[in-house]
């Protein structure tokens, strides 16, 4: 049905628009203003048009997720909805279901979601769960650089066409958007009792190092032209004075791409009376400087959340900290690991307090919004339903001052935040959750507004408090659904995003092998087949696969 | 083109290194668990109503009806895959019923012990390549799961010497189902009792008692455990059949935790069979709770300490073999969808349905809980699946259930 929404603010930094104009779909397209009337007009004065929001690092399916919800079931609740959406009964806080984190992203305008840590071994749970995430679009990130195949690749000095063939058969057997590695070999290391593991340490048992697992990794995701470059979890999470792993982990892929995820959980310096400092003006510093990096940030907010990391070391090291007092840890499978500590932020916790401080200053302090991403790490940050509040306070300088008077006063003596004159702009805001992390994945026909994108839209009323205007939009289209109609019989259900590079199929003639030495499960069974991808996991569901351009 | 592989669905292990039954005859030596399975699916039969053959359509009909009527109705047994529990909490939704595993006694005394004391825990691959020591505990698992030693200790193993692997017992007298090349040795607890014993080790590795207060036997496994490499413990909960077993469960993952501050353990609580991991994993990823649950006004909670009395209608899904009917349940109408060899005898209405894994092809989680596997179908089904089933019963319903 072709529908007019009209003289709504039309907010498009991909396409350079920030005005009142008319915007016109149908068919689940945006389309150039016909000549014809449309079947359908909304009144959009006084509104904010943006294209449907995009969180390219959220934790929502998957394994650990799905422990984190066992293991709290004091989390959950309820969750009250519009009656007249045939939606599901749900609940959900920080370790959010599926069904709930579906209703609550679209009712914040968001439209796509990517889980960012897929263990391959998990990979099939990870899309069976997203499949039950209603609403959004979704994709997944599969997790490498501590399995054992990579790690024995490298330390027999493997080319780097072999890499390059593992790593595409992985996108491929596990259906996945791009490639993540988290704390480089240090999940394995742990498995072999390492504790500590830094950038140029040498692996207990392959003798491999980070560095060399993050060149190979960022090679490879580059040399098969997979849009998302490297997503990058660093060594040395959390630790007072990583801040000099992070800066030497953005030069040790030697310009080629590289996406620093959660980067305030990785930019702490050890100076002061606590030796934990702020580390945001060399990070900020550096992302200004090397453009090949791109980042998001990992925001904290204060209260009750839950941590759900592949880090199992980084975990171990914070469980004495869990609140409630009861951690998770799992090793898994020649593939990976993973750690769940719930976790309460506090505000007059010194450390706590100087986090908050740190996201924000790395915010405002990186110069280009095209590489900043803003995510909360949902949840090992905060829930992603205080993102509206996070928006408010970058666009609200005295909002944010406000905020920073309550803190632990050491952390407010250790933070140049007051100083910080900025304020993002509705572009910026854009930029920040829908056009750049589109960008940063190579989803062409998403977080725009321009004719033949998606009809993903968010339509917000302006407010002047900004965390009012983003928790609640006045309307939501998602591309498949073209009626006007607020109210259907059943939500629009996601389709899933892919990558499938080209490879030489010689590399499953090894991985058979190890397969048999390694695993416990059979390779013959082991990838996911589209149609179980899509008639099985995703209850029929679209697939939309992205193209690869080789560099 | 190649038959395809067959992931055996009868325990939680989910073997896929085993030939099909139905083609190769192989499985009664190959696992007592696999032919005892396999042998409880293969009767034959039709839908029913009131012990009268009827088309499916009709069963349906009058399944459906069933759930209209209900006040407090019950999905319960839940022996099936991914599919059927998504398509059985749906319909738990529509009609405000409560939802729960017929094994639901045993996943709980893991699940009360992480739900207060957290876990560490490992998978099939990770025990098998690592682990040094590995300690049964509190019940000769084997008897469930008759391939685990063989998984575990078979194959040689990548990251530690074969010979150096040892196998300690604990509270167990020995395993019908020993592994090959390794002894089994019976820890002489000195008379004290499972708790008690766990307790005892926990104050040895922690050095809050001297050694040598402990009995001789529990003292030394305390000293191998903590110069072990990868340490493995092994029980499953069916077996800690016993009151308070969930405080010992968490005795043992606080154990772990002690280990895990100089060395690495991790335990592998074994389940999965009929289903139970399956439904409380996709319960847990839909609703945050597991089993059991309720819907009710719109709302979906846990409802760890159920009161059953009040039932009035039992919607008993089976299409795995291995469950036990319930006792209360004896008296309460029952509707059932399954495989028809699982029926229960005084069901009022019977619908059949395909096998996973045998008939249709279904995702089943094994049972380290990581591990999803797809189980494609093997051979033709008479029947839909249980997924298809439901929401044909759900079509039905006249809106409000």
């Amino acid at each position: 049905m072709l529908t007019r929404l009209k003289r709504g603010r039309v907010v498009d930094p991909a396409n350079g628009v920030d005005a009142v104009a008319d915007l016109w779909f149908e068919d689940g397209r945006i389309v150039s203003p016909p000549a014809g009337a449309a079947a359908c007009e909304i009144d959009c004065t006084g509104m904010v048009l943006m294209a449907g929001g995009i969180d390219l690092h959220t934790h929502i399916g998957g394994g650990k997720v799905n422990i984190a919800r066992t293991l709290l079931p004091e989390d959950h609740v309820p969750l009250h909805l519009a009656a007249d959406m045939a939606l599901r009964s749900a609940c959900g806080h920080a370790a959010m279901p599926t069904l709930a984190a579906g209703y609550r992203y679209a009712q914040m305008g968001y439209t796509a979601c990517f889980e960012p840590a897929m263990l391959p071994t998990n990979a099939r749970q990870a899309h069976l769960e997203m499949g039950d995430t209603p609403i959004v679009d979704h994709g997944a990130y599969a997790l490498l650089g501590s399995d054992d195949f990579l790690l024995r690749q490298l330390a027999a000095d493997a080319p780097q066409a072999k890499i390059n063939d593992y790593v595409a058969w992985t996108l491929a057997a596990t259906q996945a958007m791009g490639i993540k590695v988290v704390n480089p070999g240090g999940i394995s290391a742990f498995k072999f009792n390492c504790r500590a593991f830094d950038l140029d340490d040498a692996h207990p048992h392959y003798g491999v190092t980070p560095r060399r697992i993050l060149q190979a990794l960022a090679r490879a995701v580059a040399e098969l032209g997979v849009p998302h470059p490297l997503h990058v979890h660093a060594s040395n999470l959390g630790a007072a004075g990583n801040l000099a792993t992070t800066l030497a982990t953005m030069e040790a892929v030697e310009g080629l791409p590289l996406h620093l995820t959660h980067v305030q959980f990785h930019s702490y310096g050890t100076e002061g009376e606590f030796k934990f400092s702020s580390g945001a003006a060399q990070v900020a510093e550096a992302v200004n400087r090397l453009r090949h990096v791109s980042i998001d940030i990992g925001q904290i907010l204060f209260g009750q959340t839950v941590t759900c990391s592949g880090d199992s070391m980084a975990q171990h090291r914070n469980a004495d900290l869990a609140a409630p007092r009861k951690t998770v840890l799992m090793d898994i499978e020649c593939d990976a690991g993973c750690g769940v500590v719930p976790f309460r932020y506090r505000d007059q916790s010194y450390v706590n307090a100087l986090q908050w401080a740190i996201g924000l200053e790395l915010f405002l302090l990186v110069e280009d919004p095209w590489r900043i991403v803003l995510t909360t790490d949902h949840p090992n940050g905060a829930p992603f339903t205080s993102y509206p509040h996070l928006i408010r306070l970058l666009c609200d300088k005295g909002f944010r001052d406000e905020q920073f008077a309550r803190l632990h006063p050491a952390a407010q003596a250790m933070s140049i935040l007051p100083s910080l004159k900025r304020e993002y702009s509705l572009t910026e805001i854009a930029v920040v959750t829908r056009a750049a992390p589109a960008r940063l994945l190579g989803m062409a026909g998403r977080g725009h507004l321009g004719a033949g994108a998606a009809a993903d839209i968010a339509i917000y009323r302006e407010q002047a408090d900004r965390e009012a205007m983003f928790a609640a939009p006045a309307w939501v289209f998602r591309t498949e659904r073209s009626s006007c109609a607020r109210a259907a019989s059943r939500p629009p259900r996601g389709a899933t995003h892919v990558v499938r590079p080209e490879y030489d199929r010689a590399i499953e003639r090894d991985l058979a092998a190890h397969f048999d030495s390694h695993m416990t499960q059979s390779f013959a069974g082991f990838a996911i087949g589209e149609a179980e991808l899509c008639e099985a996991c995703n209850h029929g569901g679209r697939l939309h696969v992205h193209s690869c351009h080789t560099r | 083109m190649n038959a395809p592989h067959f992931v055996c669905p009868f325990c939680g292990l989910l073997c896929d290194d085993l030939p099909f039954p139905g083609t190769s005859g192989l499985l009664q030596t190959a696992c007592p668990k696999a032919a005892e399975g396999w042998a409880a699916i293969r009767a034959t039969g039709d839908a029913r109503v009131d012990g009268v053959a009827v088309a499916e359509a009709a069963a349906v009909r009058a399944a459906s009806a069933a759930l209209a009527k209900a006040r407090r109705p019950l999905i319960g047994g839940l022996a099936g895959d991914v599919q059927m529990m998504r398509a059985a909490l749906a319909l738990a939704d529509r009609c405000g019923a409560r939802v729960v595993h017929a094994n639901q006694a045993a996943a709980q005394r893991n699940l009360f012990a992480l739900q207060s004391r957290g876990a560490v825990a490992t998978t099939l691959a990770e025990a098998r390549q690592r682990a040094d020591l590995v300690v049964v505990v509190g019940g000769d698992v084997t008897r469930r799961f008759p391939r685990i030693m063989e998984r575990l200790f078979a194959p040689a193993p990548v990251f530690v010497d074969a010979a150096q692997r040892r196998l300690a017992l604990l509270g167990v007298d020995a395993l019908e189902y020993a592994p090959a090349g390794v002894s089994a040795e019976r820890v002489d607890c000195g008379g004290l009792d499972l708790f008690d014993a766990v307790g005892a080790l926990r104050a040895c590795c922690e050095d809050r008692i001297d050694a040598r207060m402990a009995p001789a036997g529990l003292a030394a496994l305390a000293e191998r455990m903590q110069s072990c490499r990868y340490g493995l413990l092994l029980w499953a909960a069916g077996d800690l059949d016993f009151a308070g077993a969930d405080l010992l469960v968490e005795q043992l993952q606080q154990l772990l935790q002690d280990l895990n501050r100089e060395t690495r353990w991790a335990a592998l609580p074994l389940a999965g069979s009929g289903g139970d991991l399956t439904a409380n994993a996709v319960a847990a990823w839909q609703t945050g709770f597991a089993l059991p649950l309720e819907f009710r006004d719109g709302e979906v909670a846990g409802d760890a300490f159920p009161d059953y009395s009040d039932v009035d209608l039992l919607l008993w899904l089976a299409v795995l073999p291995g469950l036990t009917f319930p006792d209360w349940a004896r008296d309460v109408p029952v509707v059932a969808i399954g495989a028809p060899g699982l029926a229960p005898p005084g069901a009022r209405v019977f619908i059949p349905a395909a096998v996973p894994g045998v008939e249709a092809a279904g995702h089943l989680v094994r049972t380290d809980g990581v591990v999803t596997l797809y189980a494609p179908a093997q051979t033709a089904s008479a029947h839909p699946a249980a997924a298809t089933q439901l929401e044909r019963i759900a079509a039905a319903l006249e809106p409000p259930c």
